[in-house]
Formats: C-alpha cells, sequence, structure tokens
C-alpha cells in the first residue's frame, strides 16, 4: 500500500509539473497567446545554393568570443546573406500553421536571431543591407565594391573543396580570403564578391574576424525572403556612425524609455559586443 | 652639361621603364558562345598557369571577356565556367587571337558538404565539448561520456576534476539544481538526452562580482538537446537474478528541464549490490554541513575498506527516493527545494591483522575475524532562494540533515566480541548571503548558523570467553553544536585595475559533549563552553585582463574558554595572531594560465582539546583527543601551478605543487598492549612538513575516438609521533601513477576503455632499519563489441596485484560479462558478476608505524537480468 502511494506521488508529481512548466514556458502574458501573423514577406527568387557560413568575432574587451551562423542564399539573379536562426525561424513558420506569438518569440530566442541583410542584386551590381541601431532599423545601398583582388598561389582544401587564396584591403581591414573555382559563383559572404568562385573562408589580419563555410548544399527550394518592414534609409557612412555611437554608450539611446511598469527605466551603463567588418 | 647629361639618362630610364611595362601588359580576350551560337553573360573566364591563378573575369552582356596579365608567359590555360555548363579548359598558345569558346549545358553537380563541428571548441574561459562526437556507444550515462573528456577526471566516489581540480558548481541548463548532489544528475542522464557539456574556468557564480574578482575553480554545464527539453526524460527499470540468494532491483528516474523549471526525481531499491545512497553524497564543492563532536568517533569501517568497488564486497539492501526541483522566477530568481532519504544495510566480512610496532623494536600481533551488519538511515532536505543580479547578491538556504545508524560487529580472533554502536545526528543550517554593488563600492554579508545534536551515541561490547558472556564497554556520548560564521565585507574599486577592501569575519562555537562509560570504571567526559574567532582582513587586488594579483593581512582574536565539570577546571585563552596571504594568477595568451601563492594560516584548536578521559572508538581501540592545552597549528604554505589547454587540439595539461611547514604544539601518541590501543595527543614541539607534486595531462584524438591521459602525484608527509612513550619522526612517500584510455572504434562497434594504477608508498621512522616500499597495482579494462547494431556484448575485467604480507603478493582477476539489447525504448540486459568467482580480496596497509593485513569477503557469482524502459 506504501509502496502504491509513493508511485502515485511520483507520478503525480511528473504530470503536475509538466503542466505548472508548460505554464511557465507559455508565459502567463495575453500578448505571448495572440496569433503571429507573418507580415508577407517579398520573395525575391528561389533558393538554388545554400552556404552556411559560422562567424566568429572577437572584442578584445570581450574574454568571450562571439559565434554566430549565416546562411547565403543564391539564386540565378540574387543572394541574400542573413541569419541563419532567422532562415530556421522562418521555416518553422512557414510549416507550422497556427502560431502564437508566444511560440514565435521562443523560436526566435532559441534560434538566437539577429535582424541583418545584405542583398546582392548580379544585373546591376548593387547591395542593399539592412540592419538596426537599437529599435530603429535601417536601410542603404552601395555599388559592388571594387575589392582589387590580389590571388596569391597558395591552395588549400576548405570543406572538401580545392580553393585558392586572394588577399585584398577593405575598409581599414587586410582580408585574405579562400574560394573555390569548382563553385563557379561570384558570391561570398557578407559583402564579398567579384572572385573567379565562391568564397569558403574569409579573416583578417588582426583575428578580429573569422567566417568560414561549415555547410554547402542544393537549395531546397526555399524562398529567398526580404522582409517588407519599413526601414529608414540612410548612408553607409552614416550608418557606421550612428551603429558606433549606439554601441560604445547605449544607454544614451535608452534613456527616457518607460518598462513594463510604466516607469522611466535606468539604462545600466554597460558596453557592448562590438567589432564591426568594416572600420572605415 | 653634366646637368643636361643627367636628364636625358633620367628620361630613358623612365621611358624604358613605362616601355618595359606597356610591353608586358597583355590581353586574354575573346567571345563565349552556347551551343546555339547565342553569346553568353557572367561565364567566369580564368587564366592560369599550373595552380597559379593569373587574371580573370566575366563575360559581359555580349559574351565578350578580355583578362589582363601583367605579363606574357608560357604554358597558360583559360577555364570558362557557369552554372550549367560543362566548364571547358583551353590552352592559350597565341595572345593576340581573339578566341571563341563554345560551352555545352551540363548539370552542375554540387559536392554537397557538411563539415562537422569540432568535438572540443574553446570559447575565452569556456571549454565545448560536443557529446554525440565523444561519446561512446556503450555509455550508459552522462557520468560514463565525462570520463571520456580530456582535461576532465571523475573519481571513484564520482567527484568531476578539471585539471586535477574539483569542479565548484554543476549546472544543468545554466541552472544549479542540484548543488553538491550532481551525482543524482551524472549517473543517471542518458548521453541521448545532451547536446554538449561546457567548462566554465575561473568561475565567478555572482554576476555582480564577474568583472571584479576570479577563482581558480571551474564549472560545468549540462545542454540538453531539443528534444529532451520541455517533456520529462528519464527511465525504468526493473530486474531479477541469483547469486547467493535472490537479487532483486527497480530503479525509476525522470528529469524535466524547460527555461523556467527543472525537476529531477529519482526512486530506486535493490539488493544486487549497488548503493544508491552514494549517488546522494555531497562532493565537496560548497561544503558540507557541520557535526558534533560526538558525531565522530565510530567509524562504519574500523577494519578498512578493500580496493574493490563496493558492490563486489558488500551484501546490501540500498533503498533512496529524492526529489529535486528548481524554479526560476525572473532572470535572476531561483527557489530550489531538494529532498531526500536513504536506507543502507550493508553486510561485510573479514579479518584483519594488526602487527603493532611496540616501540622497542618488537611488534606485537593481533588478529581480528569480523562480521559486520550496518544501519543507517539518511534524510535530507534543503530550501535554497537565489537572487543573483548583476548588481546585487541574496541567497537564503535551510538544510536539513540527518543520520541516523546501527551497526552490528561481530568479532573473533584474539577475543571474542560482540560489539554494538548506535548513533542518532542532525544537522539544521542556515546560510543568508548578500550584497549590492553600487558605483564603485561594493558591500558583501554572509550568515552562516547551524545547530548540530548528537543526542545519542552509544557503543556496547559484550566479550563471549568460553561460556560467560561479560559486557566490556558501555559507553553513552552526547554533544551538542551551535556554530555561527558572520561576515561582512566592503571593497572599493580604485580603479578599472584595482580594488581595495576589508573583510570583518566573527565566528562563534558553543559546544557541549558528554560521555560516560558504565564498566571499565573509567571518568567521564563533561565539556561545555565556547570559541569566538573573531578576523580582520584587508586586502588590495590588482586585476587586469591578464594578470590578479590579491594580498590579504588578516588579524585574528582567538577567545576560548571551556569548562571540564568532571575536574572541575576551565580553560580559557584570548590570544591575537597574524596571517597573510598573496597570490598572483596570470593568463597567458589562450593556453597557459599560471597561479601561485604564499602565506601563513593559523588553525586554533577546539572542545576536542579538552575531552582528557578515554573514549571508547571500538571495544579495543580508545581515543584521549584532548591534551589540556589549545591546539595550535601555524602552517605556512607555497602553492604554485600551471594549466594548458588548446581546445582545438584537445589537449589539456596542468601541473601543480604545494608545499606547507605546519608547526604544531602536539604531536600524536599512541600506547599499544594486547587488550587495548590507546591514541592521544601529547604536547610537545611538532614540526611537519607536506609537500606534493601532481602532473595531469590528456589528449583527445580522432582516430582513437577517445583520449590518452596520464596522471602522476608525489606526496610527502613527514610528522613527529610517539609510540610506547617514545618519539619518532615518521615520513611517508606515495608515487602514484595512473595512465588510462578510452576509444570508440570500428564506428563506434568497438568500445574499449582501460585504466591501470600503479601506487608505491613507503614508510619509515627514525630507528626504522628498513625502508618498505610497497607496490600496488590495478587494472581496470572494460570491452563493448556491438555484435549487431542494436546487441552489445560487454565485458569488464578489473585485476590487481598487492601485497598480502611483506614478501608475498597476490593476483586477483575479477570478469564480468553482459549482453544487452536495444529494442527502441526498451533495454534488456543479462549480466553475469565475479564470473572468475574471486572469494576474498587481501591487501597489506602501512600507517605510520604499524603493519595491517586485511582480507575482505567477495560476493560470489552472480547473475542479475534486467529490463529497461527510456523515454
Amino acid at each position: 500500500m506504501k509502496l502504491y502511494k509513493i508511485i502515485l506521488s511520483v507520478i503525480s508529481a511528473i504530470f503536475v509539473n509538466s503542466s505548472v512548466c508548460a505554464q511557465f514556458i507559455k508565459s502567463n502574458d495575453p500578448y505571448y497567446k495572440r496569433p503571429f501573423v507573418h507580415h508577407d514577406p517579398l520573395t525575391l527568387g528561389i533558393s538554388k545554393f545554400e552556404v552556411v557560413y559560422e562567424t566568429v568575432t572577437k572584442d578584445k574587451r570581450f574574454k568571450n568570443d562571439e559565434i554566430d551562423f549565416r546562411i547565403l542564399q543564391i539564386d540565378d539573379t540574387v543572394s541574400v546573406y542573413r541569419s541563419y536562426g532567422l532562415f530556421k525561424t522562418d521555416s518553422v513558420v512557414a510549416c507550422t500553421p497556427g502560431m502564437t506569438k508566444g511560440d514565435y518569440h521562443e523560436e526566435y530566442v532559441a534560434n538566437n536571431v539577429t535582424k541583418n541583410f545584405i542583398k546582392k542584386i548580379y544585373s546591376i551590381d548593387n547591395i542593399i543591407v539592412k540592419d538596426y541601431v537599437g529599435f530603429e532599423e535601417y536601410l542603404y545601398e552601395e555599388p559592388f565594391s571594387d575589392f582589387s583582388w590580389e590571388l596569391t598561389d597558395s591552395v588549400k582544401r576548405i570543406a572538401g573543396y580545392n580553393c585558392h587564396q586572394a588577399k585584398t584591403r577593405f575598409r581599414g581591414r587586410d582580408w585574405t580570403v579562400w574560394y573555390t573555382e569548382e563553385i563557379p559563383i561570384q558570391d561570398g559572404p557578407w559583402k564579398f564578391q567579384g572572385l573567379p568562385g565562391l568564397i569558403l573562408r574569409a579573416y583578417d589580419s588582426t583575428g578580429d574576424q573569422y567566417i568560414t563555410a561549415i555547410i554547402i548544399r542544393k537549395g531546397e527550394l526555399a524562398p529567398i525572403i526580404w522582409e517588407r518592414y519599413l526601414y529608414s534609409k540612410t548612408t553607409r557612412e552614416r550608418f557606421l556612425k550612428d551603429k558606433r555611437e549606439f554601441m560604445d554608450e547605449p544607454w544614451k539611446f535608452f534613456r527616457g524609455y518607460p518598462g513594463p511598469d510604466g516607469k522611466i527605466q535606468e539604462v545600466p551603463k554597460r558596453i557592448r559586443f562590438y567589432n564591426p567588418m568594416e572600420l572605415e | 652639361m653634366s646637368r643636361l647629361r643627367k636628364i636625358i639618362l633620367i628620361l630613358l630610364v623612365v621611358m624604358t621603364a613605362i616601355g618595359s611595362k606597356c610591353y608586358c601588359q597583355v590581353s586574354f580576350t575573346g567571345i563565349v558562345k552556347d551551343n546555339n551560337g547565342e553569346p553568353m553573360a557572367g561565364v567566369i573566364v580564368t587564366v592560369s598557369r599550373g595552380n597559379s591563378t593569373k587574371g580573370f573575369c566575366s563575360t559581359d552582356s555580349y559574351g565578350n571577356f578580355k583578362v589582363t596579365l601583367k605579363e606574357t608567359q608560357d604554358s597558360l590555360t583559360g577555364k570558362f565556367s557557369l552554372l550549367g555548363f560543362a566548364t571547358k579548359v583551353i590552352a592559350i598558345n597565341n595572345l593576340t587571337k581573339h578566341y571563341e569558346v563554345e560551352l555545352q549545358p551540363q548539370e552542375f553537380e554540387l559536392k554537397e558538404v557538411m563539415v562537422k563541428p569540432a568535438a572540443i571548441r574553446g570559447k575565452g574561459d569556456t571549454i565545448v565539448y560536443n557529446v554525440d562526437m565523444l561519446r561512446g556507444k556503450s555509455d550508459r550515462n552522462i557520468e560514463d561520456v565525462i570520463k571520456r573528456l580530456p582535461g576532465i577526471d571523475v573519481t571513484k566516489e564520482g567527484s568531476i576534476l578539471y585539471n586535477g581540480e574539483q569542479i565548484s558548481r554543476f549546472y544543468i541548463e545554466n541552472l544549479d539544481m542540484l548543488g553538491a548532489r550532481y551525482k543524482l544528475a551524472t549517473q543517471n542522464i542518458s548521453p541521448d538526452d545532451v547536446g554538449s557539456i561546457s567548462i566554465y574556468e575561473n568561475h565567478v557564480d555572482k554576476r555582480m562580482m564577474k568583472d571584479l574578482t576570479r577563482t581558480d575553480k571551474a564549472a560545468m554545464n549540462i545542454s540538453l538537446k531539443k528534444k529532451s527539453m520541455l517533456r520529462p526524460i528519464g527511465y525504468v527499470t526493473g530486474g531479477i537474478g541469483a547469486g547467493e540468494h535472490v537479487n532483486g532491483l527497480g530503479e525509476l528516474f525522470t528529469m524535466l528541464v524547460s527555461p523556467k523549471m527543472q525537476y529531477l526525481v529519482t526512486l530506486k531499491g535493490n539488493n544486487a549490490g549497488r548503493s544508491y545512497s552514494q549517488e546522494m553524497t555531497y562532493m565537496s564543492m560548497t561544503g558540507g554541513h557541520r557535526n558534533t563532536e560526538a558525531s565522530r568517533y565510530f567509524n562504519s569501517y574500523p577494519y578498512g575498506k578493500p580496493d574493490v568497488d563496493a558492490d563486489r564486497f558488500l551484501d546490501n539492501v540500498s533503498t533512496q527516493g529524492s526529489v529535486n526541483t528548481i524554479f526560476k522566477l525572473n532572470d535572476y530568481m531561483t527557489v530550489k527545494v531538494n529532498a531526500g532519504y536513504s536506507y543502507e544495510q550493508n553486510k561485510y566480512r573479514g579479518s584483519k591483522i594488526t602487527e603493532y610496532f611496540e616501540g622497542d623494536g618488537s611488534r606485537l600481533a593481533i588478529v581480528e575475524n569480523f562480521n559486520a551488519r550496518l544501519n543507517e538511515h539518511t534524510p535530507t532536505l534543503t530550501v535554497n532562494v537565489v537572487n543573483n543580479a548583476p548588481k546585487s547578491y541574496f541567497s537564503e538556504r535551510v538544510r536539513f540533515n540527518g543520520r541516523f545508524y546501527e551497526n552490528l560487529f561481530g568479532v573473533d580472533g584474539t577475543t571474542n566480541v560482540i560489539q554494538r554502536s548506535k548513533n542518532e545526528s542532525f544537522t539544521i543550517d542556515n546560510t543568508l548571503e548578500t550584497g549590492v554593488r553600487h558605483n564603485s563600492n561594493i558591500i558583501n554579508l554572509y550568515s552562516y548558523m547551524s545547530l548540530s545534536r548528537t543526542p545519542l551515541n552509544n557503543l556496547y561490547a559484550i566479550s563471549d570467553d568460553g561460556d560467560e558472556e561479560k559486557m566490556i564497554v558501555d559507553q553513552h556520548l552526547s554533544a551538542t553544536q551551535f556554530y555561527t560564521k558572520e561576515t561582512a565585507g566592503y571593497s572599493y574599486v580604485l580603479s578599472k585595475v584595482s580594488m581595495i577592501g576589508v573583510d570583518g569575519e566573527f565566528t562563534a562555537y558553543y559546544d557541549k559533549f558528554a560521555g560516560h562509560e558504565d564498566v571499565n570504571d573509567k571518568p567521564s567526559n563533561e565539556i561545555s563552553g565556547y570559541k569566538l574567532n573573531t578576523t580582520a582582513a584587508m586586502y588590495y587586488q590588482f586585476k587586469n585582463h591578464t594578470v590578479t594579483w590579491r594580498t590579504t593581512a588578516t588579524a585574528l582574536m582567538n577567545d576560548m574558554s571551556y569548562r571540564d565539570k568532571t575536574d572541575n577546571r576551565r580553560y580559557a585563552s584570548h590570544k591575537p595572531y597574524m596571517m597573510f596571504k598573496t597570490s598572483v594568477n596570470w593568463d597567458k595568451g589562450l593556453y597557459f594560465k599560471y597561479n601561485f601563492s604564499v602565506g601563513q594560516n593559523v588553525n586554533t584548536g577546539s572542545i576536542s582539546d579538552f575531552i582528557l578521559h578515554p573514549v571508547y572508538t571500538t571495544f579495543r581501540n580508545s581515543s584521549i583527543p584532548g591534551t589540556g592545552e589549545f591546539n595550535l597549528t601555524k602552517v605556512y604554505f607555497v602553492n604554485a601551478g600551471t594549466n594548458f589547454k588548446n581546445a582545438l587540439y584537445g589537449l589539456f595539461g596542468s601541473l601543480r605543487g604545494n608545499f606547507s611547514l605546519n608547526r604544531r604544539n602536539f604531536l600524536k601518541s599512541t600506547t599499544v598492549d594486547e587488550g587495548l590501543t590507546e591514541s592521544m595527543n601529547e604536547v610537545g614541539k611538532n614540526n611537519g612538513i607536506s609537500a606534493s607534486v601532481m602532473f595531469d595531462i590528456s589528449k583527445h584524438f580522432g582516430w582513437l575516438g577517445g583520449k590518452l591521459s596520464v596522471n602522476s602525484s608525489w606526496i610527502y608527509g613527514k610528522n613527529r609521533s610517539m609510540r610506547n612513550g617514545m618519539i619518532f619522526d615518521v615520513r611517508s612517500t606515495i608515487w602514484k601513477i595512473n595512465p588510462g584510455f578510452t576509444s570508440s572504434l570500428a564506428h563506434g562497434r568497438l568500445d574499449i576503455v582501460g585504466q591501470s594504477f600503479f601506487t608505491v608508498s613507503s614508510y619509515d621512522y627514525t630507528y626504522s632499519t628498513e625502508t618498505r616500499p610497497l607496490l600496488n597495482i590495478r587494472v581496470n579494462g572494460r570491452l563493448s563489441w556491438w555484435i549487431l547494431p542494436d546487441l552489445e556484448w560487454r565485458n569488464e575485467v578489473s585485476a590487481d596485484r598487492s601485497s598480502v604480507t611483506e614478501n608475498e603478493k597476490r593476483t586477483n582477476v575479477y570478469l564480468d560479462t553482459s549482453l544487452r539489447l536495444n529494442l527502441k525504448k526498451f533495454e534488456i540486459e543479462a549480466q553475469g558478476r565475479n564470473l572468475t568467482g574471486r572469494k576474498s580480496f587481501s591487501k597489506i596497509n602501512y600507517s605510520d608505524f604499524d603493519v595491517m593485513t586485511g582480507t575482505f569477503g567477495l560476493r560470489g557469482r552472480e547473475v542479475l537480468v534486467t529490463v529497461k524502459y527510456s523515454y
């Protein structure tokens, strides 16, 4: 009889706690119970090739490196380089009807999403960048850069592909990249392009930036999505200046924002991890 | 004239240079068309010489290309490539020619690649081990996986060491649910549920202190796979077997992990040899609880333990239940509750021959054959609330720990005795910790209070020599301790790299100890009193990205007053002492860390210094711990160490050295005769030395699917000790070297794990004419072979070679085997234990002057069939 009671209490502990847990996860805020509406994004094309890059950034003020994953989706006329976490979140949204805002929030947080995009339009040699400063989202355009690549004789095998080395100095950093002629696509991570093959690895001379391909695959006919959110138009130089000011002293920008209780928030004076790809 | 000549010369040089430049810049031009003759845009044209790319371009919308080359070269090739068309390579024979190239359609074959993430990754002070890449298929729980990780060792007791040092915290998804009882997790969680294991080096658990201080301790975090989150995971096992009697086993383990809440529940029982209470023991990370003076006199294993696993020599009944849960109320606040209960009944038998050194060179041999039955109940409860915010810290913890046991020993040999000891002890403690950081000011407060009671600690012994039974010991002990430790600290941040502070600490002990022995007419003990320690410590700390230097000077005021009611005497002391410590930690680059510390400590005595009448610890051993004076130990120490890690190459190493000079005002003394061994402390100058050097290295090898490791140590100790009234200097030296390896071969179908232990120990003392080094060797090996994808045949071999007398060595070999069949969520396993049928284990040990030969009976051959359901 005693054993029976013990087993019953353990089983009830399991299930009672499960429901308690579920409540905690979904949060009691009614906001999170509302249906999630994905604002109809613009489909730029169908992803024919996809390369997932691991990016490692160092900021000497911090001990730990920042590791992120980004995906380059390539179609005939366009490519988009964006957060792999966002790509995965979009995939879940596409195949999960009836998601709540809470569900979306969980996915968003779990996938470590960052919202910045780089679109390269091959036909007009143009780049469009969407990025954010604090809560503000910005967009700027620039033509394909002339990287003036210096080709070297070094060769290396990366991810099973024979790669050649090229070097350049670009906007304050000395870059070394490895590209493969086995994939004849003049593209690469971030703003890099213009070599006779896909760039699989890139790093700068300080060791602060390191990008390497970890997945190379055929596109699974996933749409190349371009968010329709309203972005304020700016210039590259202005954006970099604003971003630097924000990341150095973020508390100045958030000053005066009300918190959940309606009161003005005291923002802690804490520097953020920041070491941009472009220094100039 | 000469100027004109110079100008002409310069012009000539410049024109020559320009001319040569003009001459060298050549182009490879042409047009690219498809098989229909249509010009192709976007074709990549590359000009190479061997592997060297000399130039490239892509065709314009009319199919035209022009690759400009720096100079004319031979053996050039042109390559034309575009997705969807076959790549064409042509030899460039004539650069003045306008080439026309045709490309044929061809489907592009992409080599799909997924680069495996590195098995071990380093991110600053964090090392992340990928479990799927490092585990073996035969690993039963996450502890088996942890044993495979380079840089990490798991002791026989289950403690986790990183670079030879115990971890300070154990987290599951960054929440500390179990505290120091992490074996509940490591010995139960399946490797299938774990994604990665992380080590946080120099871990500081208080967020408000993270950028200001550092520790030498590391923490471990277990990250579950996404599929194992937000749902109950665990297993239920049932089993039955046969050996000397019918064996049974039932186990339930369930756990749920979510971002806001975790729980872990266990309920287990068996008589097949497994000890479940050991899962609930505190690993010494955050300190156990305090005990009274009376709780420490009786040892459950007065005849020692054999060097074999407990499940080989204990005939047991073991049950255990625990409920552990933690709630994360917001980003910083957690509430956790841990409740547990265990019951162990252990029986063991054996014999012990002790050859006591009698001081004059002769030896007295005492033979004791024993049968022991131990019963122990251990209830525990912990409630802990923590608010670990960036600018403030608060923690309130209440704990209850109980230990209730009754041990029965039947002894024959030199004398025939039945001995029974019964103990009831419990401790309730409360820990309050709080701190706040405001701009450059940091205030910390810490308060610990405990009440320990041993209302009952009795020892009875009945002699059965001949026809008459005679009570030879009838001892009753009881004790109470109230202990409190209050600390307050203030720190001021002078600059980004330096900080000063002062820590005040007040420690109070109130102790009461009473004991009487009713048969041998020994005087009783009845002592009570207090000890107060008041310290003020001032420190300066320099800390930048690589170096932390901290120097502390501490003043201690020691006030003690104890009253012995039996002898109607009062002992009091009020003395100040000084202590200091300086330490340097240097992180040299990514791979090396160095640490060095030097200082002096003072340990003051306790109530035990005034227990002046014998306390029986067994029927033939008694102890008089007190000298009637406050025991004082001054310790001068130097510690130095270095750690090396290269996560990319899976290489970890550490070298540590410690030296201390211990100045005591007392020395250990024993008197031996046939009826009684009496241990006591005597007043006297005793300068001892202890020194150790430890070296650990481990390396992960991809081809081996595991690691090679070597742990080695040298430990030296020197002390002064008395035997039968004569003073000797006793020296001990122990060398240990433990090489080991883990491997997973043939795509995981073959797991081989091996570990060997070589120990050389020696003791010698003044006037001894012989040095007595003893070599013990133990080798453990495990071979798991997956005969079929779901059928494992596992063999475990354990062999040891030990000295059983000073001139005789014995080799023991044990073999266990099992067959395990995986049927999705079910697992059926048939195990055979001790197939070599070893009946006993013998080993010789030295302790200071004496030689002890212990022999223990072992469990016989056994079989056990279990069915496990995992979810």
